[in-house]
C-alpha cells in the first residue's frame, strides 16, 4: 500500500466541515445563514481582538492584568457553559453519533479536540485570543504557548463536561436534577454579568483577578503578565496546574467517551403507566378552561410535554427563575428603597416567555406531520401553543407581581403589572408566532436535554434569534411607553395606559396570528423540510 | 381511463380536464417529477388506483416510492404533476384533500410523550371530531389494535410494532376514505402484522381504498388487488396481481422487471477473513 490513508483528526475535521454545509444547504436560507454567521464571527471577532490588543497593551497595570485574568477565565467559562445553554449540544461533535466508527480513544480525542475548534463560533474566541497574542507580542512572546495552552486546556474542558453531562444524563432522573441545577447556575451567570455592568469599579474588578488568578484559566493569564514583567520563575509556576490538569481532563474525557461509545441506551424513559384521568386523559380535568377542542389539544399536549419532556422543562425552569429572578435580585440590591411601581418588573417574566417561543416548531420536529396531515389546523396550533405559553407564565408574573408589591407596598400597581405583562406576552408572541412560521430552525434529535436549535450553527441560530429579539424588543416599546405613563403619573394613569396596551398587545397578536396562518397554509411541505430535513430532503 | 391519460399528461397536466361523465378513480397521479440535487427521485409519474382497491407499490429501496407517497399526501411538494384523491386536486386544495385520507408515513415520528390514549385523543380532537366520537372511537381503535393493555404507556417506550399500530390508529381515526400506508409492515413482528392485516382487510371491505407501498411480496401477493412496480422513478408495470404474475412468484416477476443482477463470484474475496491485501497501514 503506498497510499497513505488521512489521519482520523483531519477526517472528522473534514466531517464537521461538510456537515455543517451539508446542513445549511438543506435548510432554507442556510447557506446564507452560515455565511452570514461565518462574516458574522469575522466580524466581531477582529473587532474583540483589537479591543484586546488595545487593552494589553495599555499602560495602565491594573487593566492588562483584568484583561488577561478576566479575559482567559471568561474564555473557559464562555467555551464550557455556553454550548449547553444556548447554542445547543453540536450534533456533529455529539460522541453518540461516532458510536459504528471503529476509532481507538487517542485517535478519536485527537479529532474532537481539532474538530471543536471548527466553526463560526470558535473562529471568533480564537480570533479575540488572537488579539492577546498581538498585543503582547512586543512585551514578551511567552503569551504564544500560554495561548496554545488556554486553548487546550479549554477544550478539552468544554469537551470533558459536555461528554460527561451526556453520559450521566442516560436516566431520565439525573437529567432531571441536571435540568433544574444548571438554569440555576445560567441565572448566576445573568446575575454576574448584571453586577459587572453596573458595579464593577477597580477594586472589585482587582479583587476578581485576584481570586481568578488561582484556577488554572486566571493562572495563565497571570502567568503572561509576570512574564510581561520579567518575573519569569513565577510565571513557569503558574503554566503547571494547567499542564497537570490537561492529560487529567483527557483522560475523564476519554473514560466517559469509552462509556458513551459503547453503552446502549435503552429508550429516554423506563417504562410506566399512567392512571387515566377521565374520558380523555390528554386533557387536564384541572384547567377545565382547556376544552376538547383543537387548539385545546395542542394547548394539553404543549403543557404534557412541559411536565414530561426535559428541553421543554429546562425551558420552563428557565423563565421561572429568569421572570421572578431578576425582579427580587432588584429589590433585594435596593435594600428595601425600591419605589412601589416597581412591581410592574413583574412584566419581566412576560417578556422573558417570548424568547423561548420564537422556534415554537423545532421541538416537534419529525412529529409536525401529524399537525399538517389533519388538515387546516395551523391557527389553532398556534393559539394553543400560545395558551400553553400564557398557562406557564401568568402564575409566574401574579407570583412576583404579589411578592413584590408586598416588599414595596405597591399593591395599586398590580393589577397594571397583570394587564401589562399580558400586554408584553400579546406583542412578543404576535412576533414569535410569525418567526416560528418564517423561519422554522431544526432541533437535533438528541439525548442530550441542552440540545437546542444549534447542530453546529450555533451562529446561524443565534443570528435569527437576535433578529427576532431586536424585533420583540422594538413592538414591546409601546408597552414599555404605557409603563413608564403609570410609574410617571401614578396609578390612576396606569389603568388607562395598560387598557391602551393591552389593546396594542391583543391587536397585534392578532394580526401576527392571521399573518403567521396565512403563510403556514401554503408552506406546510417547506416548515416540514424545515423541522425535520433527514427526513424530508432525502430521495427513497 | 385511458382518455383521461391522454388529456392529463405530463406536459400540460393543469388545463387539462377530464369529460363531464368521467368516473373518478380514488386517486389518480399524472405527470408527477421530482428532484433532489442531481438525482430525479420521481420521473414522470403516472397512476390509477380504482376506488375500494388495495393496491400495492412496490420497488426496490430508493426506487421513489415514499417520494411518491408523501407527493400524494401533500407531505412533499412535487416540482411537477397533479394529484387527484377522490377527483379533489391536492396540491390546489390539499386542505380539502387531507379530511378524506389517512397517512402512515415510513420512518415517522410521533409525539411520543404522550400516552398512546393520549395520542388518539390528540389526532381526533386536532381534526374537530366531537369529543365523544374521539373518546369512543380511541377505545374502539387501541382495543382492535390490541394496544388497550398500553393505552397509558407513553409511546417512546412502545416498540416498532406498537408504534406502527397507533400511527395507523391515528390514520383511522377521523374516518377516511383513502389510506396511504408508507412500509407498514417493515420491522414489525408476525403477531402485529395479522392485526393491521386485519384491520385493513376490513377497511378495505367496508368500501376504503388503501395504497401502500412495501418490498415484502408475500404480503403484497396475499393482500394486495394490483399492484404498481416503480423503479427508478417510474411504474415499469402495473395491473391486477394476478395477471401481473402470470402464475409465477411475485418476487420472481418483481426481480427480473427492476433487472437485479447476481453478485459477481469472484468480487468479494476478502470477506469471512479470506485473503485479501490489507485494508491499510
Amino acid at each position: 500500500m503506498s497510499r497513505t490513508r488521512p489521519g482520523v483528526p483531519r477526517l472528522l475535521v473534514r466531517l464537521k466541515v461538510r456537515l455543517v454545509r451539508n446542513r445549511a444547504r438543506a435548510q432554507r436560507h442556510g447557506t446564507l445563514l452560515l455565511v452570514a454567521s461565518v462574516v458574522a464571527a469575522i466580524v466581531f471577532g477582529l473587532n474583540g481582538a483589537l479591543a484586546v490588543a488595545q487593552l494589553v497593551s495599555s499602560d495602565d497595570a491594573f487593566v492588562v492584568r483584568g484583561t488577561l485574568v478576566i479575559g482567559a477565565s471568561l474564555f473557559t467559562l464562555a467555551w464550557t457553559v455556553l454550548p449547553l445553554l444556548s447554542f445547543g449540544a453540536d450534533e456533529s461533535l455529539d460522541p453518540a453519533r461516532l458510536t459504528l466508527l471503529p476509532l481507538r480513544r487517542d485517535p478519536l480525542i485527537r479529532s474532537l479536540l481539532f474538530a471543536s475548534l471548527v466553526g463560526p463560533a470558535p473562529a471568533f474566541s480564537l480570533l479575540v485570543l488572537l488579539g492577546a497574542v498581538i498585543g503582547f507580542a512586543g512585551t514578551t512572546l511567552a503569551v504564544v504557548p500560554v495561548v496554545v495552552l488556554l486553548v487546550l486546556f479549554t477544550v478539552a474542558l468544554a469537551r470533558t463536561v459536555n461528554t460527561l453531562l451526556a453520559a450521566t444524563l442516560a436516566s431520565r432522573k439525573a437529567r432531571d436534577a441536571v435540568v433544574i441545577i444548571l438554569p440555576l447556575l445560567f441565572l448566576s451567570l445573568q446575575a454576574l454579568r448584571f453586577v459587572n455592568l453596573t458595579f464593577l469599579g477597580k477594586e472589585e474588578a482587582e479583587r476578581i483577578s485576584d481570586i481568578l488568578m488561582w484556577l488554572p484559566p486566571g493562572m495563565l493569564g497571570q502567568a503572561v503578565y509576570d512574564a510581561g514583567g520579567g518575573d519569569h520563575g513565577p510565571a513557569l509556576l503558574r503554566l503547571l496546574p494547567a499542564m497537570a490538569l490537561l492529560p487529567a481532563l483527557v483522560w475523564v474525557w476519554g473514560r466517559s467517551l469509552e462509556r458513551t461509545l459503547t453503552t446502549v441506551s435503552t429508550g429516554e424513559t423506563s417504562s410506566r403507566r399512567r392512571r387515566p384521568s377521565g374520558d380523555l386523559p390528554l386533557l387536564f380535568p384541572r384547567l377545565a378552561f382547556i376544552r376538547p377542542t383543537p387548539w385545546g389539544a395542542v394547548a394539553a399536549r404543549e403543557l404534557r410535554y412541559v411536565l414530561r419532556e426535559p428541553r421543554h422543562k429546562v425551558s420552563l425552569v428557565n423563565t421561572i427563575l429568569l421572570g421572578a429572578g431578576l425582579p427580587l435580585f432588584f429589590a433585594i440590591r435596593s435594600g428595601g428603597g425600591l419605589s412601589d411601581s416597581s412591581v410592574l418588573l413583574a412584566t419581566v417574566a412576560g417578556y422573558l416567555a417570548i424568547l423561548s417561543a420564537n422556534n415554537q416548531f423545532g421541538s416537534d420536529g419529525g412529529a409536525l406531520w401529524l399537525d399538517i396531515v389533519a388538515g387546516d389546523t395551523i391557527r389553532s396550533v398556534l393559539i394553543g401553543k400560545n395558551l400553553a405559553v400564557l398557562v406557564q407564565v401568568l402564575p409566574t408574573i401574579t407570583v412576583v407581581g404579589i411578592v413584590m408589591a408586598g416588599i414595596t407596598g405597591g399593591w395599586t400597581f398590580l393589577p397594571g403589572a397583570l394587564a401589562l405583562g399580558v400586554a408584553a406576552l400579546g406583542s412578543g408572541l404576535a412576533t414569535a408566532n410569525v418567526i416560528s412560521i418564517r423561519f422554522p430552525l431544526p432541533v437535533p434529535d438528541t439525548r442530550n436535554p441542552f440540545g437546542g436549535a444549534g447542530g453546529g450553527q450555533g451562529c446561524a441560530t443565534s443570528l435569527i434569534l437576535l433578529v427576532c429579539t431586536v424585533a420583540q424588543a422594538i413592538l414591546v416599546i409601546p408597552v414599555g411607553i404605557a409603563a413608564i405613563v403609570g410609574i410617571v403619573a401614578g396609578p390612576a394613569w396606569l389603568v388607562v395606559s395598560s387598557i391602551f396596551a393591552v389593546a396594542y398587545g391583543v391587536g397585534l397578536w392578532f394580526l401576527g396570528l392571521r399573518m403567521a396562518a396565512h403563510h403556514a397554509r401554503t408552506h406546510e411541505p417547506e416548515r416540514l423540510r424545515a423541522v425535520d430535513p433527514a427526513r424530508s430532503s432525502r430521495s427513497s | 381511463m385511458a382518455e383521461l391519460r391522454g388529456d392529463l399528461g405530463a406536459r400540460a397536466p393543469a388545463v387539462a380536464q377530464p369529460a363531464a361523465d368521467y368516473v373518478w378513480p380514488a386517486v389518480v397521479v399524472r405527470g408527477l417529477v421530482k428532484t433532489f440535487g442531481p438525482k430525479r427521485a420521481v420521473d414522470e409519474l403516472n397512476l390509477d388506483v380504482p376506488k375500494g382497491s388495495f393496491y400495492g407499490l412496490v420497488g426496490p429501496n430508493g426506487a421513489g416510492k415514499t417520494t411518491t407517497i408523501r407527493m400524494m399526501t401533500a407531505l412533499l411538494r412535487p416540482d411537477r404533476g397533479q394529484v387527484w384523491i377522490e377527483s379533489r386536486d391536492v396540491w390546489a386544495d390539499p386542505i380539502g384533500v387531507k379530511e378524506h385520507i389517512g397517512v402512515l408515513p415510513d420512518e415517522f415520528r410521533l409525539f411520543d410523550r404522550l400516552t398512546g390514549a393520549e395520542l388518539l385523543n390528540y389526532c381526533g380532537l386536532l381534526r374537530a371530531l366531537p369529543a365523544d366520537l374521539v373518546v369512543a372511537r380511541t377505545a374502539e381503535l387501541l382495543d382492535v389494535l390490541d394496544l388497550s393493555d398500553a393505552a397509558d404507556t407513553l409511546v417512546v417506550d412502545y416498540s416498532t410494532g406498537m408504534r406502527k399500530k397507533v400511527a395507523l390508529a391515528a390514520a383511522l381515526l377521523h374516518g377516511p376514505s383513502v389510506l396511504f400506508l408508507d412500509e407498514p409492515f417493515e420491522a414489525v413482528d408476525p403477531v402485529s402484522t395479522r392485526i393491521i392485516r386485519g384491520v385493513l382487510e376490513r377497511f378495505t371491505d367496508a368500501g376504503g381504498t388503501v395504497v401502500f407501498s412495501s418490498h415484502v411480496m408475500e404480503v403484497v401477493e396475499r393482500l394486495c388487488d394490483r399492484v404498481a412496480v416503480v423503479h427508478q422513478g417510474r411504474i415499469i408495470a402495473e395491473g391486477a396481481v394476478d395477471e401481473l404474475r402470470a402464475g409465477r412468484r411475485l418476487e420472481d416477476v418483481f426481480v427480473d422487471l427492476v433487472g437485479a443482477g447476481d453478485a459477481d463470484s469472484g468480487a468479494l474475496g476478502w470477506l469471512g477473513g479470506g485473503a485479501g491485501e490489507p485494508a491499510g497501514p
